[in-house]
C-alpha cells in the first residue's frame, strides 16, 4: 500500500514538475470525459433506466393506419371492437392527450391533463400512491366523472395535501371527484404534461369515422409482439369489410411503447453518443500520444528503476498508476464539465418539448453517471498509460541507461503525433464545415416562404368554456366583441381569428368529395381551418384568384370556402377552381360550399413540409369556442399580448388564454426549426471540442517536440543561432500542416480553414517563443 | 553465504556475441573471472574491449551468449528477467558514469528507490538504512533536494549511497568518475576505497589507469578477453592504440 501511495505521490509530482504536459492531458481528458458524460446523462435517462410501468416490454401503443399516415387516432367503437375481438391483449385502454378548463375562483385557465379509458392504469400496472384507481365502468359518459392527480399536479395545485382525496375539482365545467395520487415516478410521456388524468374521454362514442384516442394494450403472456400486431390487423380488416363508409382503407398499427416514449429521441440520442464516445477516443489518442512521447524521454528513468530491481510488472504498476491518476483529475474536472453542459443541453431543450420529455426531468448527476464516469475514466487511464508503458524498454541496456533512447524520440514524433494532429484537426474542419451548413440550413429554414409576412404579427389562443360558447349564438357574438376590441386597442392594424394557427402539427383535417365528380371511394383528405373575412389580409396572405371572405357570410349565407394552391394542383389541375364545389364527405347536399377564392399556400404544417392542400370556410359558418387570435400590430408583442388577454377577461373570466407569442418566434420556435437549431449548436459542440482537442493536441504535441529538441536547440543557440530561425525551425512543422489543407472555395470551407490556420499558428507560436528562449547552458546540462 | 576471501563471482568461458543483421561481434570471447567477497578489482582496457559489456552481465543487466556465471554460489547465467531483477536488487548495487537519479525524486527517495522494490520491507528499516547510507557518504543534511541542486560530486555520492541501501554483495561502478572533475573524482575513488576497507566488494570499470591503481587488483581486458597487464601493453602497442 505505502508503494502504491509513493507511485501516486510520484505521478502527483510528475504532473506538478511538467505543467504544460498536465494542463494539456487533464484538459485534453476533461473534455473528452466532460462530453461523454454529459450525453450519457441524457442516455441513461432515455435508453437505460427502465420505464416506471410494470414489464414495459409487454405493452404496446395501438393506432390506426389511414391514407394520410399510419400512426392516426382510434375512434371510439372500433377501440370498443377492438378491446372485445382480440385474443392478444390481457387488457386494452385508451388515452387522449387533450386538457381541460379548469375552474378556479379567479376563472378558468387552461390545465394539463389527459382523458383515459378506466383500465388505463391497470393495463400500464401503476397503483395510485395516494387513494385509489378508476374503477370499471367510471369511463361511461353516464357515470359520475372521476379524476387521478399527477404527483407534480398534487404538489403544485395542492400542495401536497392529503385531504384532497374525495374533494370535487371543475374541468370543462363538470365536477370531477379527484380519487387518487399518481407515483412521484410515473410519467407517460404521450399525454405529458399532465395535471390531471380524468375518466372523462371527450369523443363522440357513437361516430366510428371520429378519431381521437390512442390505444395501449399489454400483451398476454407468451404472445409475441408480431402474433399481436397480426391479430389485430385481422380485426381491422374485418371493420373495414363491416364498416365500409367509415373504416375503408383503415388498418391497424402498433409500436413497442418504448420505441413511442423513447423512439423519436433515440437515433439522435445514439449520434450523440456516437459522437461523444468519439470525442472520448480522441482524447484518449491524444493524452496517449501525449504520454507516448513523454515515455521517450522517461526511457533512461526506466532502465534506471530495473537497473535497480524493478520487475517489470512492477514498472507497468507505476505506470498504470500514474495514468489512473491523470485520468482521476481529468475526470474530476469532467464531471464538473458534464455537469455545466448537461445544464446547458438540457435549457437548449424548450419547456413544451421538455414538458413532452418526462423522462428527461432531474437529468443529471447520479450514481448511474457517477459509476459511468468512474468505469470510462478507469479504462482511460489504463488505457492511455498501458500503450506507452508497453513500448518502453524493460531491458536496461547501456544505451537505455546513458542515452534514454533519445534517437527514436522524433522518430516516433513524426509518426504519430504528425499524423494524429492532421487526422484531429481534419475532423474538426469537418465536423465546423458541418456545423457551419447546419447554421446555413437553419437560416435558409427561417427564410421559408410561410405564405404570409410574419414581422409584426401576434398570436394569442383562446379556450372559452365549451359549455357555454359551444352555440353558434353565443361564440359568434364572442369572436366578433373579441375582434372589435382588440382591433381598438393601440397599435394594432388589424384582427384575425382562426380555429388553428399556422406552423402547428397540421392536424385538423376532413375528407371531402367535388361536387359533380363520380365518388369511387377514394379518399380525399386535407386540412381545413375555420377563419374569420379578415384573415388573410391580417396574414397578408397573397390571394390568387377570386376574393376573401366577405363580412357577412355566416351561417345564413351560402357556404363558400377558399383554398391553396396546393388543393388546385391536386385536385383541379389546368382548372380555374374559383366556381367549383366541394363538400364532407357525407354531408347533405345543403353543406356543399362554393369556392370563392385561391390563396398562395400557408405553412398550417411544419416548415420543412411540403406545401398541403387545404381549404378554409368561414369561421362565422362554423364557429367554435376554441380559437386563435392573430394581430397585425405596429407595437411590441409583450405588452399587446397584454392588453388582449386584458381584453378578453373582461369580456369573461372564465374565458383562458394561452400560447401568446409573435409569430416570428412561433417559427422560431417551431418543431422544425428547434430541430434544425439545436442540431446545429449539437454539431457546433461537437465541433468546437474537437476543434479544442486538435487544438491542445497540437499544442502539446509541438511542446514536447520543442522539448525534446530542447538539445537541438541549445546547440544552435550556442551556435548563435538567432531567436527567429529557432522560431521558423519550430513553425516550419506547422506550416506544412497549413499547406496539407486544402484550399477550399465556399466560404465556410474558407472560413474554417482561416480559422483552424489561425489558432493552430497560435498554438505553435506559444511552445515556439519558449523554445526561442532556451538558456544553452542549461540545455546542453546533462542532468 | 559466502565467507570472505571465498569468490563471490565466478565466470568461467563466458561469451557475449551482439548480432545486428547478418554480422556478428564478438564482444567478450572465453572469459574468466573471479572476484573474492571483499575484494576490490578494477576492469581497465581500452575503448571497445568489452568491459562495460563484461560489467553489464555481472550486474545481470545482461545475458551471456555461453559460460558460466555464478554469483553467490548461485549459477545466474540462465535466470529469466524477473529472476535476475529479483537478485540484482538484492544483490548488486550499480555506480554509474552519469549517476542515473531520477529528477522528480529527492536524494532520500533516490536512495530509497531500490528498497522501495524489495517485498515487505518496513519502511522504518528502509528508512533506517536509507539514512545510514546518506550519513555514510556524508549526504545525509541534503535528503529533501533534488539532484538538480547538487554539484556533480554530490550527485555521484548520492549514487553511491543509493547502491549501497540495499546492503549488496557486490558494488559495481562503471566509470565512476567519467563525469567528475579531478577532485571531486578523486573523492569518490577515496569514497570507495573506505568502502572497500569496510569490507565492501567493489568491481569498477575505468580507462584512467590513476583510478585503476585504487584497487587491489586490476583485470585487463583486449578485444573481448582477459589478459595480463604486460601482454595488454603489447596488444596495444601493435594495434597502435
Amino acid at each position: 500500500m505505502k508503494t502504491l501511495i509513493q507511485d501516486v505521490q510520484y505521478a502527483l509530482r510528475q504532473l506538478r514538475k511538467n505543467r504544460g504536459f498536465a494542463v494539456t492531458a487533464i484538459l485534453t481528458l476533461s473534455l473528452g470525459i466532460g462530453a461523454s458524460a454529459a450525453i450519457f446523462a441524457f442516455v441513461d435517462a432515455t435508453l437505460i433506466k427502465p420505464l416506471p410501468y410494470k414489464q414495459p416490454s409487454r405493452l404496446v401503443v395501438l393506432y390506426e393506419s389511414i391514407p394520410l399516415g399510419p400512426r392516426f387516432h382510434l375512434s371510439y367503437p372500433d377501440y370498443l371492437d377492438w378491446k372485445k375481438v382480440n385474443t392478444v391483449f390481457r387488457s386494452l385502454d385508451v388515452y387522449q392527450n387533450q386538457g381541460f378548463m379548469l375552474g378556479t375562483p379567479q376563472g378558468a385557465q387552461l390545465a394539463d391533463g389527459a382523458r383515459v379509458s378506466a383500465g388505463f392504469f391497470r393495463t400500464l400496472g401503476i397503483t395510485p400512491m395516494l387513494g385509489r384507481d378508476f374503477r370499471e365502468g367510471e369511463d361511461q359518459a353516464s357515470a359520475q366523472p372521476t379524476v387521478l392527480l399527477s404527483y407534480a399536479g398534487w404538489q403544485k395545485r395542492y400542495g401536497g395535501r392529503k385531504d384532497i382525496l374525495g374533494q370535487t375539482v371543475t374541468l370543462d365545467g363538470k365536477p370531477n371527484v379527484i380519487v387518487g395520487v399518481l407515483p412521484r415516478e410515473f410519467h407517460f410521456a404521450p399525454a405529458e404534461p399532465a395535471d390531471f388524468w380524468s375518466t372523462m374521454l371527450g369523443t363522440d362514442r357513437e361516430c366510428r369515422g371520429c378519431h381521437s384516442l390512442y390505444g395501449v394494450a399489454r400483451l398476454l403472456d407468451g404472445v409475441s409482439f408480431s402474433t399481436a400486431f397480426a391479430d389485430i390487423s385481422t380485426i381491422a380488416k374485418q371493420l373495414e369489410k363491416q364498416y365500409p363508409n367509415s373504416n375503408r382503407n383503415q388498418s391497424a398499427y402498433m409500436l413497442p411503447i418504448t420505441d413511442v416514449i423513447v423512439g423519436d429521441i433515440r437515433p439522435v440520442l445514439i449520434v450523440l453518443f456516437s459522437g461523444a464516445v468519439l470525442l472520448l477516443l480522441t482524447a484518449g489518442v491524444n493524452v496517449t500520444s501525449l504520454l507516448l512521447v513523454r515515455a521517450e524521454s522517461r526511457k533512461r528513468e526506466i532502465a534506471v528503476r530495473g537497473a535497480l530491481g524493478a520487475s517489470p510488472a512492477r514498472l507497468l504498476r507505476q505506470l498504470v498508476t500514474e495514468g489512473l491518476v491523470l485520468a482521476a483529475i481529468g475526470s474530476s474536472f469532467g464531471l464538473l464539465f458534464a455537469n455545466f453542459a448537461t445544464k446547458l443541453l438540457a435549457g437548449l431543450v424548450p419547456k413544451d418539448r421538455m414538458a413532452s420529455m418526462p423522462f428527461l426531468q432531474g437529468v443529471g448527476f447520479n450514481l448511474d453517471l457517477l459509476v459511468f464516469v468512474l468505469t470510462i475514466s478507469a479504462v482511460s487511464g489504463i488505457l492511455v498509460s498501458l500503450v506507452p508503458a508497453l513500448r518502453l524498454p524493460y531491458s536496461q541496456s547501456k544505451e537505455n541507461l546513458e542515452e534514454g533512447g533519445r534517437a527514436s524520440a522524433g522518430s516516433a514524433w513524426r509518426r504519430i503525433g504528425a499524423r494524429l494532429v492532421v487526422i484531429e484537426l481534419a475532423t474538426a474542419a469537418l465536423l465546423l464545415v458541418g456545423a457551419g451548413l447546419l447554421v446555413k440550413s437553419l437560416h435558409h429554414l427561417l427564410q421559408v416562404d410561410t405564405g404570409m409576412e410574419p414581422k409584426h404579427l401576434v398570436t394569442l389562443q383562446v379556450a372559452a368554456p365549451f359549455s357555454v360558447y359551444s352555440k353558434p349564438e353565443k361564440a359568434i357574438p364572442l369572436e366578433r366583441e373579441l375582434s372589435a376590441r382588440v382591433a381598438t386597442l393601440p397599435g394594432v392594424k388589424s384582427v384575425g381569428i382562426t380555429s388553428s394557427l399556422p406552423l402547428g402539427d397540421a392536424d385538423g383535417t376532413t375528407q371531402f368529395v367535388v361536387i359533380g365528380r363520380p365518388d369511387n371511394g377514394e379518399t380525399n383528405e386535407v386540412t381545413y381551418r375555420e377563419v374569420s373575412s379578415t384573415y388573410f389580409a391580417t396574414l397578408e396572405a397573397k390571394l390568387i384568384s377570386g376574393r376573401y371572405f366577405a363580412e357577412t357570410e355566416d351561417a345564413s349565407k351560402p357556404p363558400v370556402t377558399i383554398i391553396n394552391q396546393a388543393f388546385a394542383k391536386l385536385y383541379f389541375p389546368g382548372e380555374n377552381p374559383v366556381g367549383k364545389r366541394i363538400n364532407y364527405k357525407g354531408a347533405p347536399a345543403t353543406s356543399a360550399m362554393e369556392i370563392v377564392g385561391l390563396v398562395d399556400e400557408i405553412k398550417e404544417g411544419q416548415l420543412d413540409f411540403a406545401p398541403r392542400a387545404a381549404f378554409y370556410i368561414p369561421f362565422e359558418q362554423s364557429p367554435r369556442p376554441n380559437f386563435s387570435l392573430v394581430v397585425r400590430a405596429t407595437q411590441a408583442s409583450q405588452p399587446l399580448l397584454h392588453e388582449m388577454s386584458t381584453v378578453l377577461h373582461q369580456i369573461d373570466p372564465d374565458i383562458a388564454t394561452f400560447g401568446g407569442m409573435s409569430m416570428i418566434k412561433r417559427i422560431h420556435d417551431s418543431p422544425a426549426a428547434y430541430l434544425h437549431r439545436s442540431s446545429a449548436w449539437l454539431a457546433g459542440g461537437f465541433a468546437v471540442l474537437a476543434f479544442l482537442l486538435g487544438i491542445v493536441a497540437l499544442s502539446g504535441v509541438i511542446a514536447y517536440s520543442v522539448s525534446w529538441r530542447t538539445r537541438e536547440i541549445g546547440i544552435r543557440m550556442a551556435l548563435c543561432a538567432q531567436r527567429n530561425s529557432v522560431i521558423q525551425l519550430i513553425l516550419a512543422f506547422m506550416r506544412n500542416l497549413l499547406f496539407g489543407v486544402r484550399p477550399w472555395d465556399l466560404p465556410t470551407f474558407f472560413g474554417v480553414a482561416v480559422l483552424l490556420a489561425g489558432c493552430a499558428l497560435l498554438a505553435s507560436y506559444v511552445p515556439a517563443r519558449r523554445a526561442a528562449k532556451v538558456d544553452p547552458m542549461v540545455a546542453l546540462r546533462y542532468e | 553465504m559466502i565467507e570472505a576471501g571465498q569468490p563471490l563471482i565466478q565466470i568461467e568461458d563466458l561469451t557475449k556475441v551482439f548480432y545486428t543483421d547478418e554480422i556478428e561481434t564478438h564482444a567478450l570471447s572465453g572469459v574468466h573471472l573471479s572476484i573474492r567477497k571483499g575484494e576490490y578489482v578494477a576492469m581497465s582496457g581500452p575503448s571497445g574491449c568489452g568491459k562495460s559489456t563484461l560489467l553489464s552481465i555481472i550486474g545481470l543487466l545482461d545475458t551471456p551468449t555461453a559460460g558460466k556465471y555464478h554469483l553467490n554460489g548461485q549459477p545466474v547465467e540462465n535466470l529469466d528477467f524477473g529472476a535476475r531483477s529479483r537478485i540484482r536488487n538484492q544483490e548488486i548495487g550499480f555506480i554509474f558514469q552519469s549517476f542515473n537519479l531520477i529528477g522528480d525524486l529527492t536524494v532520500y527517495e533516490n536512495v530509497e528507490l531500490p528498497l522501495t522494490y524489495r517485498q515487505k520491507m518496513p519502511s522504518a528499516d528502509r528508512k533506517k538504512r536509507v539514512m545510514e547510507s546518506l550519513e555514510r557518504v556524508g549526504m545525509a543534511h541534503r535528503v529533501r533536494h533534488y539532484p538538480s541542486q547538487l554539484s556533480g560530486g554530490q550527485q555521484q555520492r548520492v549514487a553511491v549511497a543509493r547502491a549501497l541501501a540495499g546492503h549488496p554483495s557486490i558494488l559495481l561502478a562503471d566509470e565512476p568518475t567519467g563525469n567528475l572533475d579531478s577532485r571531486n573524482g578523486e573523492a569518490v575513488m577515496e569514497l570507495l576505497q573506505d568502502l572497500h576497507r569496510d569490507g565492501a566488494t567493489i568491481c569498477m570499470v575505468t580507462h584512467d589507469p590513476r583510478f585503476a591503481k585504487h584497487a587491489q587488483r586490476e583485470v585487463h581486458l583486449f578485444d573481448g578477453k582477459v589478459v595480463a597487464e604486460d601482454e595488454l601493453q603489447k596488444l596495444m602497442a601493435d594495434a597502435h592504440v
